[in-house]
């Protein structure tokens, strides 16, 4: 079974992204339609078309719609590639400033090929941040009928482990029973599989060249801090930790980075005590919990910007940024994940990056992060500590589990810690060694082979 | 020998044409990208006029830019094919027909760029189509362009039925003091020629012209003058004939309310058929224009003319055949006449050396003709073959390059010939017949279906041997 990649418009340097607003080309005229180049609009918005993932590391042989025949090779598959770019707001036209769908700027020709073809597929992939709701899958569904293509014909792909979840929302919201193709990409891992590939000169990549990695020597080095606590955008989970790991005299101990301009709930006491009208994201039933959260939020308001390796945290990103030294002086990570809710099960590279630094971690996140990670051979650290939080699907339970353990472990000596880190050393090589092994020639296999099963025997895994 | 077809873009209905402003590809959506002539007239509805537009003018394979290898093919001539639609001045960006402002050359893709800079094997085409109108400010939009844009000119083949590149573009560098030998590579293609050949040749089409034994004398009318625009050259001689009282002597078309006419009188009496431009020889200026009397013939003529309104033969609403560029006259109008009076499409702007197929159209039906044209017109016919009528009456209007007094020689060799007597025509035919047959055999062999593997080689052979010696004819 050959697979091959379908696109309308084949540029000047490459294939333009399918789906792409015929509008937005003379934006891209000054790359040579290079569509991987930034470009603002006329209202100086940036203009976004990425490639997908997934079938980019396929390697499939890329065919243009007008080199198909009229009665296509039934041995064969075709997917029509649209990428999300990363926004599926944007991209369903759900987004205030932009209404329109993506499935407009579809080509007559593939709507067709899709409608009588049994080979042909739309492969609609989200990349990036891992939301993914019953909502979403409605509009798409929706879109599907006003196109006439059956949504049985859409392979949609996104990074929650939890779409079993939402597919029974969905139904049960909708009462839509249709074949629906929901497939898992844990992009993630090949995502930062590649800078630390680069960065031990494995294989190219100019995107990482400025990304410096630390090595399992540094578990013998002398620690400024306990742990490591990046934060960016502070989400309402990270607010809750941060100022409970304030207020209990933790956040000392650590590393870590926030920026209270970043704060995504400036009505986070509001919230916190169901006076607002934002519904809290975690619901906080504990009233002393509640005080020191309190407390710990005036604390963080007060302290309002700590940065570590970069000043501009509004500037940073998942990929090329990493440094070493923030590992090499820190013994262990708490990773706090983008979502939090049962519903996104997920994780995204903030959970692989201490696995390239071999640093043992905690997940605020969704319940069955680790579990999920593990599939991919991952060994976590329940040997050393408490890691039950994982299991635990009530969002206040599972915080308040996780910040207690954080707490415990911080509050060993750096002995204690020193001699639990270099009892750790296998399990952090082997991690680092599993990450390392996603090689190009490993990707195409495992994405083949489930891609295939995907199309076969609607597996809905494809990494 | 092999030429590949180069384009910056495919689709799902093909390939688009190259140089393309992006701005239009809206529409072009709206039609599946479909860049076929038929879609085409439905976004050139919205958007105006375009600058380019797809014809593939050699026939061959055509493939993507980004999947040639010059290198590996390097026996192969890639050919980035631009038409420029019959419009150059919309090409250049500055047509008042056309919504974009910007010249083709801006709308090259990077890697087309890189390409024609880097190897010996990669050309840009620009084929200006049927019509062959370039002027000074052509040439100059064409060399700024290129400079602006980086394209370097002697990579650019311009393709078109002009014969004399050289002299409008030394007369253009002489101007501005430009001594680099860097120039664009002008190959010359009468697609026309081809075109017209191929009708002959067609069995469907026969029955619509004049067979040897059709030609029977006498005749009822003396000449067929056939007119659609009264471009200002055809409405002079017009005015020349109504004056003298021979429009009734001939079959002649025109209607002087299908173009605006008023101008005419201020235009002649102010010798406004100069070309008083940058490029303007001042003393030339009494050399060139019409003497009193001629003047005074043509405004009187004018005004007959304007009584008669319009004289019809065969087609009486010429609104309705505006597109038809390429009909068959009905073919009575030539065994009905003895000789053809043909309006060029160029007389006053002396310079642009093109013909159109305007004087093809007696030779396809077995009429001698008089035409009304830029200088060295019946020259360019006899480098092809083609023979002409010199050995029976006054043709040398042509060589005469005044504008004025080739009009007046032109009308005084029209006036003589309507006066002769049906016996003297019937002597005159004896001796032209074996010239008509003679020019009729020569345009069926130069039918595009026969010459277009010889222009292809020709151009292949021009460009891919670097043996550019410019201003050539491809056949």
């Amino acid at each position: 079974m050959k697979i091959n990649c379908v696109y309308d418009i084949i540029g000047p340097l490459r294939f333009i992204p399918n789906a792409i607003s015929s509008s937005h080309f003379k934006f891209f005229k000054k790359f040579d339609y290079n569509t991987n180049e930034h470009v603002l609009d006329d209202d100086n918005n940036q203009l976004s078309y990425w490639d997908v993932g997934a079938i980019g590391a396929l390697e499939l042989d890329n065919i243009s719609i007008s080199e198909i025949p009229k009665i296509p090779n039934l041995s064969d598959i075709y997917l029509y590639p649209v990428s999300t770019n990363g926004n599926y707001y944007k991209s369903l036209g759900l987004d205030d400033s932009d209404t329109s769908t993506f499935f407009e700027n579809l080509s007559n020709r593939i709507i067709k090929l899709l409608k009588e073809n049994q080979n042909f597929y739309l492969y609609y992939e989200q990349n990036g941040e891992p939301y993914f709701d019953s909502d979403i899958l409605k509009k798409i569904y929706d879109d599907c009928i006003e196109f006439g293509i059956s949504i049985s014909k859409l392979i949609i792909v996104n990074g929650t482990n939890s779409n079993d979840l939402i597919l029974e929302d969905f139904r049960e919201k909708y009462g839509i029973q249709d074949t629906i193709n929901l497939i898992t990409f844990n992009w993630p891992i090949p995502f930062k599989a590649l800078e630390l590939r680069s960065r031990l000169n494995l294989e190219p990549n100019d995107m990482s060249k400025n990304s410096t990695i630390s090595d399992i020597s540094h578990i013998n080095l002398n620690k400024s801090h306990k742990g490591l606590f990046l934060n960016r955008r502070l989400r309402y989970h990270r607010l809750l930790s941060l100022a409970l790991l304030e207020e209990n005299g933790t956040l000392d101990k650590l590393m870590y980075s926030l920026d209270m301009n970043l704060n995504f709930y400036d009505n986070f006491k509001e919230t916190l005590l169901h006076k607002s009208d934002t519904m809290p994201p975690v619901l906080i039933k504990n009233e002393e919990i509640q005080n020191k959260l309190l407390n710990g939020y005036d604390k963080l308001v007060q302290i309002n910007k700590k940065t570590l390796d970069f000043e501009n945290l509004s500037e940073v990103h998942g990929y090329g940024m990493e440094t070493k030294e923030l590992y090499e002086k820190t013994f262990f990570s708490i990773v706090s994940e983008t979502e939090f809710s049962v519903f996104v099960q997920s994780f995204t590279e903030k959970l692989i990056k201490p696995m390239m630094h071999f640093h043992p971690f905690f997940v605020i996140g969704s319940p069955y992060t680790l579990q999920h990670l593990k599939k991919y051979g991952f060994k976590t650290f329940d040997k050393w500590w408490d890691e039950s939080y994982d299991l635990i699907e009530n969002d206040e339970d599972r915080l308040i589990s996780v910040l207690g353990e954080i707490e415990r472990i911080s509050n060993l000596s750096n002995d204690e810690l020193s001699k639990m880190l270099n009892e750790m050393r296998d399990v952090l090589i082997h991690n680092n060694e599993i990450l390392i092994s996603y090689d190009k020639d490993k990707l195409k296999k495992v994405l083949g082979r489930n891609l295939k099963s995907i199309l076969k025997y609607n597996h809905n895994y494809l990494l | 020998m092999e030429i590949r077809s180069v384009y910056d873009f495919e689709g799902p209905s093909g390939y688009f044409f190259n140089a393309l402003n992006p701005i239009f590809l809206k529409s072009f959506q709206d039609i599946e990208y479909n860049f076929d002539k038929k879609s085409e007239g439905v976004v050139l509805d919205k958007v105006g006029k375009l600058g380019t537009s797809r014809y593939d003018i050699i026939s061959c394979r055509n493939q993507s830019i980004c999947d040639i290898n010059c290198e590996v093919e390097p026996h192969v001539l890639f050919n980035y094919n631009i038409y420029t639609g019959g419009d150059l001045k919309a090409s250049l960006g500055y047509s008042v027909h056309s919504k974009s402002k910007e010249s083709i050359f801006s709308f090259f893709s990077e890697k087309a760029i890189s390409y024609l800079k880097k190897y010996d094997n990669f050309y840009a085409t620009i084929y200006f189509g049927m019509e062959h109108d370039m002027d000074m400010e052509d040439v100059e939009r064409l060399y700024t362009s290129c400079l602006e844009n980086s394209i370097p000119r002697n990579k650019i083949v311009i393709l078109s039925n002009i014969l004399n590149p050289e002299q409008v573009i030394s007369t253009f560098k002489k101007k501005y003091k430009i001594i680099d030998d860097v120039d664009f590579i002008f190959l010359n293609l009468n697609e026309v020629m081809l075109f017209k050949g191929d009708e002959l040749n067609s069995e469907s089409n026969k029955k619509y012209f004049v067979k040897e034994s059709e030609i029977v004398l006498p005749k009822p009318k003396k000449y067929l003058f056939l007119n659609k625009r009264l471009r200002p050259h055809r409405l002079v001689l017009l005015c020349l004939m109504a004056y003298d009282g021979l429009l009734d002597d001939g079959m002649v078309s025109f209607n002087t309310e299908y173009d605006d006419t008023s101008y005419l009188i201020e235009y002649i009496n102010n010798n406004n058929y100069l070309n008083v431009d940058r490029y303007f020889d001042i003393h030339q200026y009494h050399n060139k224009t019409f003497d009193e009397s001629d003047k005074s013939k043509i405004i009187e003529g004018y005004g007959i003319l304007l009584e008669l309104k319009k004289k019809t033969l065969d087609i009486d609403d010429i609104k309705s055949i505006e597109e038809r560029s390429f009909e068959i006259d009905d073919k009575s109008l030539y065994t009905d006449s003895y000789f053809s009076i043909v309006g060029e499409t160029e007389f006053f702007n002396d310079y642009k050396r093109y013909s159109t197929e305007k004087i093809l159209k007696p030779i396809q039906q077995l009429h001698p003709f008089v035409v009304l044209g830029r200088p060295h017109l019946l020259s360019d016919l006899h480098s092809y073959g083609f023979k002409t009528f010199s050995d029976f009456w006054d043709e040398s209007y042509d060589i005469e390059e005044s504008n004025n007094i080739r009009m007046m020689k032109v009308y005084e060799t029209i006036s003589k010939l309507n006066n002769k007597s049906h016996e003297e025509w019937e002597v005159i035919y004896k001796n032209i017949t074996p010239i008509l047959i003679h020019n009729r055999e020569l345009l069926k062999k130069l039918s595009g279906t026969k010459k277009r593997i010889v222009f292809e080689t020709n151009f292949y052979k021009n460009l891919i041997n670097e043996a550019t010696e410019n201003y050539k004819k491809l056949f």
